[in-house]
């Protein structure tokens, strides 16, 4: 096989998720209703981006064959789609849901730190106990579950610094330590699965049931297990953290693009009655 | 002098730190030249390998962390409170004890030269060259002793600036106006608060291996001597940021009021520097390249490594771009500004070249490398100092420096710093290896260490010039006013000043002009004095419990690392759970405490932890009488270090407990309830790792 | 790696150019001068701040491209397929080559012209570091684990090589030599190394006898067939050696200094001062001297 033919031949159409996406997308057309081209495409893209992250080779690879690819689908369902989702959303779209009050509610508690911030981060380590791993490998329902854990604890997680509702986000200083300490977990986390021994997650090591597959990424492309255990560790931990990174600079920068127009207005003020004299 | 001595000014402590700073400067300036004595020809006797050894290794540990750690922090102690307009430092006291930690550690580093010989392993000292079978003199356990000392005393004081910066700041000197040299110590602070407890979890370790015959460090009884290598310079990465960024704040408040303009893009000034921070803790390993670590690890840390040259090529260009357009005076700060700029972009440069992986495996480990971080420390950080020196001088002492000297400093040191260390980078292109006490007859190996000499005298000369200057000036030099270069920032106002941008001190005076002119001012709004709370202790604690979180999560990954070599034998699981659920329930019950302010919740915690003590007690016991001591197998030392370090930190808080029995309405319930639960956290930690 | 140094040069020396450019400009142009408005209040340009993130960004990720490649070319396998072709262990403060055949030396370490070998480093005591600078990159001998590099020499010469991480007292006299010859002359000296010494006679036996007496061996090892871990490096071919010690010539005269006053050549290694007589130096010395 080669990485054309897995290219062309590796992506599994579950009906499940693509009716899932589907929906996703028609749902949140219909009733967000977005205005602006730039947001619709924000969210569609991670609606997209679901959809390739479940049926295209990444998931063939990172279920049997490849912990690195593993890690990439569960990066994409925790660290690139939920912003995307979170960005994507128009402001009116929650202010109506939030009229509910039960969902105002869940929404109020779910929005603080202490409890998004468990929410996004301890689901990623526990999940990458080698037993709680390896079963969810195993398991086709506890791999749902791991994903859902994933996409949802992601989403949560992401509120308070992208969520739609800009006064429901943390402050400047808040939302570094929020982002930082989350980098932090997360580089631990990479760093420890660079340096774990090799058999922590036996399946990868030698790979069953998909020789060709397994043929093509041990010889074609040249990536051994340790490697491949190397590269999955240094993906949790180097673009992981370049994404918070990425935030946290980001919010730095609205920050003081708040400040400078507050800058703005107090200088014209303070012209104004000067010139009052 | 009693006032001296025992003050809690910050004016004071700040001056303290900088003479203290000076002398050690001197120190290591003599150490300099020695070793470039001996090294300015081939096969020189003048002094023993032994003594070589020790020079070097006291010429680094005293430049790094008895000069320009104490100095800068010297700075910031005497200028933060007044750049914000507060009228001290969070916690007064502190910064004494800080100032006596960073004294008393000095001191116990050269009292090794009486007790049996300085430290000769290298300012980092590698293990096992660091571990007692080959050095078995006690000068590493001073180096150890004394390190551990100054790394308190550093993140006592960046505990310190963080709680000023965050609380007493003048209304109206929102985060935003605040002068980027507070900008950059709020960073800085950061990064020591997090970077340090690696040092002294590697430190704590060597000492125990050292004195209690442990073995993390040891090969040949299983230990890891690359472990070492990673907890060192997890923490000797960020610290070259930290010689470094305080240095960049003081530029950018020099560059700026000689060139008559405000920074170019404050706004990337400040971003760039969290980009630094941050990124710093990722690229460690570059200091590794030459061991054998694979393709994918190297390659990510080269990818880091560049990559953290980006925000600091931002703030060169933002210095530069600040003078065009300027007007400027060529004072002798300006002028060693000016210096640094194109000096330390050299440093940087060089810096670049060790990131590409294939070079550092030629370049490591020669004079290249003592050019490069001499370029940038001595180039960067120290010239800064030179500048800041004469831009604060009349502050600190109300005269001038003298400009003609000054100019002859300028000149001698910057003559002098690149004769020596540019030849070096030749040096290393040609092979020399760096910590060598000689080095064979090469072709043109004698001639460039002789100009390398000869440097390092000039440079020797133009510090004196300076010395000089400073002595000269206090006494006979020019009275200044308060605000002798027209600047901009809080620190040279007179009186209170009102706050309502980033240069409240030009709006002043841009007031004070129109009122002469007949112009009415608006109201004058609030004066620029601080707030009188001298310290929410709970921040102040909340940094601290962040700062030993690191240290004991070290101590956990190396008790990790080692599980796999087995020997996990004779422990308790059930009886321990107890114990440990009585230590939780001690959590809370400090927590009631600490709300209610009643004695019996206090009690009940003392006795919650007087409990867990016991049962830790029961445990080493046991171990003890299966032979597991902390030298007799990995398991052993990890166990022991990271549950004896632990149960250490319970005991200091049941003292803390007991001492505020008297009192229970006293404010220091409250830290002090924190750190307890932080402490009940940790042994959660530490029983789910080491138990389950 | 000659062309990615040039590469990084030309690279690192258009940066600075522009930095000074810069610099020399901003201070000739805009220097003070008398009755000269305040200079216009600017706070920024957000086109050049983007534009000086961007451009060194893409500079430095073409550098770390040109860095990969370099490293994946340059780099051995650190878990090697085959067993290495040699194995080099740095003690404090001399080289141990090892080969398959039994070959054994110290700090002369020989290697056949125009073939690519596979070198396994590792160390005895602490870490060192394995540099023979225009032969392989350098790298860093660890006591407890095995790094692997390539040794190739193109033509045949003596190549200079030293020790690079500093490893205690006499870290600068490391220092070692990679022969290169061509293979047959390689297989012939490989043969030599690995047979036993040829029996000592007359001083020579005498110096034989001493050096057992003397318990030498309890740190030198003179048959390649002893594989002990001894602290001082092996001696059954010693006169065969360029160099004593990695440094000085082999000559009568060097190689008493080395039997009796070690310390006056590198002082601080492991062996001590010997206070031995005329006689004996001179019988240890022709021994040393049979050991071809």
């Amino acid at each position: 096989m080669t990485t054309w033919d897995l290219l062309v031949s590796g992506w599994d159409w579950e009906p499940s998720v693509v009716v899932g996406c589907a929906a996703l997308a028609i749902a949140y057309l219909l009733l967000a209703r977005p205005r602006k081209p730039l947001q619709a495409a924000l969210f569609l893209s991670g609606a997209a981006l679901l959809l390739v992250d479940l049926v295209s080779p990444i998931d063939a690879l990172g279920d049997h064959v490849l912990l690195s690819a593993h890690v990439l689908q569960h990066f994409l369902l925790a660290l690139i789609i939920p912003p995307l989702w979170l960005l994507g959303t128009p402001r009116e779209l929650v202010e109506r849901a939030l009229r509910q009050h039960w969902l105002a509610g869940v929404e109020r508690v779910l929005a603080r730190p202490a409890i998004s911030w468990p929410l996004g981060v301890v689901p990623m380590i526990v999940w990458h106990i080698p037993g709680a791993f390896n079963a969810a490998l195993a398991t086709d329902g506890l791999h749902i579950f791991q994903h859902l854990c994933f996409l949802v604890g992601g989403t949560i997680f992401w509120w308070p610094i992208l969520g739609p509702l800009t006064e429901h986000r943390l402050g400047l200083l808040g939302a570094i330590a929020y982002l930082f300490s989350a980098c932090l977990s997360c580089s631990v986390l990479g760093a420890a699965l660079i340096f774990m021994p090799l058999g922590t997650y036996p399946a990868y090591v030698q790979p069953v049931g998909q020789d060709e597959v397994a043929r093509l990424v041990r010889m074609g492309w040249g990536l051994d297990a340790r490697s491949d255990q190397q590269i999955g560790g240094l993906m949790m931990w180097v673009p992981g953290c370049l994404v918070y990174l990425s935030a946290i600079l980001a919010s730095v920068g609205r920050w003081f693009a708040a400040g400078n127009r507050d800058e703005g207005l107090a200088a014209k003020a303070s012209a104004q009655v000067l010139h009052r004299q | 002098m009693r006032n001296w001595l025992a003050t809690t000014d910050h004016k004071r402590v700040g001056i303290s730190y900088m003479l203290l700073a000076l002398f050690f400067l001197l120190v290591g300036g003599v150490e300099a030249m020695l070793l470039r004595a001996q090294l300015a020809q081939p096969n020189l006797k003048f002094l023993s390998p032994e003594a070589y050894d020790q020079a070097f290794t006291m010429h680094g540990t005293t430049m790094i962390f008895l000069v320009v750690t104490p100095v800068l922090i010297g700075f910031t102690v005497y200028l933060l409170p007044l750049m914000i307009g507060a009228r001290q430092l969070a916690y007064p006291r502190l910064s004494s004890l800080a100032f006596w930690l960073q004294v008393a550690g000095s001191v116990l580093l050269y009292t090794s030269f009486a007790a049996g010989g300085a430290p000769d392993a290298g300012w980092f000292s590698y293990a096992p060259l660091s571990e007692t079978p080959y050095s078995p003199h006690p000068g590493l356990d001073f180096w150890a002793l004394s390190l551990l000392l100054l790394s308190m005393g550093s993140i006592l004081s960046a505990i310190n600036f963080i709680v000023t910066i965050a609380r007493l700041r003048a209304p109206g000197m929102t985060i935003r106006r605040v002068p980027l040299f507070v900008w950059m110590t709020l960073v800085n602070s950061s990064l020591i608060v997090f970077a340090m407890p690696a040092l002294n979890a590697a430190l704590a370790m060597l000492l125990i291996d050292r004195r209690l015959n442990a073995h993390f460090f040891t090969p040949a009884q299983g230990g890891s001597a690359l472990l070492w290598q990673h907890y060192f310079w997890i923490f000797g990465h960020p610290e070259v940021y930290i010689l470094v960024l305080p240095a960049f704040g003081m530029i950018s408040e020099i560059i700026p009021v000689f060139s008559r303009k405000p920074i170019f893009g404050y706004d990337f000034m400040a971003g760039s520097t969290l980009a630094i921070a941050f990124l710093s803790y990722g690229v460690w390993v570059h200091h590794m390249f030459a061991v054998a670590l694979g393709k994918v690890v190297l390659s990510a840390f080269a990818a880091s490594s560049m990559l953290i040259a980006v925000p600091t090529g931002v703030k060169i260009f933002s210095w530069t771009a600040t003078m065009i357009g300027g007007s400027i005076r060529f004072t002798t700060a300006m002028l060693f500004a000016i210096a640094f700029l194109l000096e330390f972009t050299i440093g940087g440069l060089s810096g670049i070249g060790f990131a590409m992986v294939p070079l550092d495996w030629q370049l490591t480990d020669t004079y290249f490398v003592v050019a490069h971080f001499h370029y940038v420390l001595f180039g960067g950080t120290a010239l800064a100092l030179f500048a800041a020196a004469y831009y604060w001088f009349p502050k600190f002492s109300g005269r001038l420096l003298n400009e003609s000297m000054g100019k002859w400093n300028f000149w001698l040191v910057v003559i002098g710093l690149n004769l020596t260390f540019f030849v070096q980078h030749i040096l290393g292109l040609l092979g020399m290896p760096r910590r060598v006490y000689t080095y064979p007859d090469l072709p043109w190996w004698g001639a460039l260490n002789v100009i390398s000499t000869f440097g390092a005298v000039i440079l020797g000369l133009g510090s004196l010039v300076f010395v000089v200057n400073m002595l000269a000036s206090l006494v006979f030099g020019a009275k200044a006013g308060p605000d002798p270069w027209d600047a901009w920032t809080l620190e040279w106002a007179e009186t209170a000043v009102p706050v309502r941008s980033r240069r409240p001190l030009w709006d002043w005076k841009r007031e004070a002009k129109r009122q002469e002119s007949g112009v009415r001012s608006p109201e004058s709004g609030v004066t620029a004095s601080g707030r009188l709370e001298t310290g929410d202790s709970r921040a102040g604690m909340g940094l601290f419990v962040l700062s030993e979180s690191v240290f004991f999560f070290l101590l956990i990954v190396a008790y990790e690392y080692f599980r796999s070599s087995g020997g996990a034998v004779g422990l308790h699981l059930r009886e321990t759970g107890i114990f440990t659920a009585c230590l939780l329930a001690s959590g809370f019950t400090v927590w009631r405490a600490s709300v209610t302010r009643g004695r019996a919740w206090l009690l009940a915690t003392i006795a919650l932890g007087l409990v867990f003590l016991l049962g830790q007690g029961r445990e080493y016991w046991g171990l003890l009488e299966q032979h597991v001591t902390i030298s007799s197998s990995l398991f052993g030392t990890t166990f022991f270090t990271v549950a004896g370090f632990h149960a250490l930190h319970v005991v200091a808080g049941l003292l803390a407990l007991a001492a505020v029995w008297k009192t229970p309405k006293s404010r220091m319930l409250a830290p002090i309830s924190l750190y307890w639960q932080f402490g009940s956290l940790v042994w959660l930690a530490i029983f789910c790792v080491v138990y389950l | 790696m000659a062309v990615l140094f040039a590469q990084y040069l030309a690279v690192a020396a258009v940066i600075f150019t522009v930095v000074a450019v810069l610099v020399v400009y901003a201070i000739v142009r805009y220097r003070a001068r008398p009755g000269a408005p305040e200079p216009r209040e600017s706070h920024g340009s957000r086109a050049a701040e983007i534009a000086w993130t961007a451009i060194p960004l893409a500079i430095v990720l073409g550098l770390f491209v040109l860095t990969v490649r370099t490293m994946a070319f340059v780099d051995a396998p650190q878990q090697p397929e085959r067993a290495p072709d040699l194995t080099i262990t740095g003690h404090q403060w001399w080289w141990l080559a090892r080969y398959p055949g039994g070959a054994v030396t110290a700090n002369e370490i020989h290697i056949p012209a125009g073939r690519r070998l596979l070198a396994r480093v590792d160390a005895a005591d602490v870490i060192h570091d394995f540099w023979a600078p225009e032969l392989a990159r350098k790298i860093d001998a660890i006591p407890g684990r095995e790094s692997y590099i390539w040794l190739e020499a193109d033509a045949p010469g003596v190549y200079q090589g030293t020790c690079s991480e500093f490893c205690g007292m006499q870290h600068a006299g490391m220092h070692f030599q990679v022969i290169a010859e061509p293979e047959g002359q390689f297989s012939a000296w490989l043969e030599r190394q690995a047979a036993p010494p040829s029996p000592p006679e007359g001083l020579a036996a005498d110096g034989a006898r001493l050096f057992s007496e003397r318990k030498c061996g309890d740190c030198h090892a003179v048959l390649p067939s002893d594989t002990r871990l001894l602290s001082g490096p092996p001696l059954g071919h010693v006169a065969s050696r360029m160099r004593l010690g990695g440094d000085r010539a082999n000559t009568p005269a060097n190689m008493a200094l080395w039997v009796n006053e070690p310390q006056t050549i590198k002082p601080g290694n492991r062996m001590p001062d010997q206070h031995l007589s005329a006689a004996d130096v001179q019988a240890l010395t022709a021994y040393m001297e049979s050991l071809r």
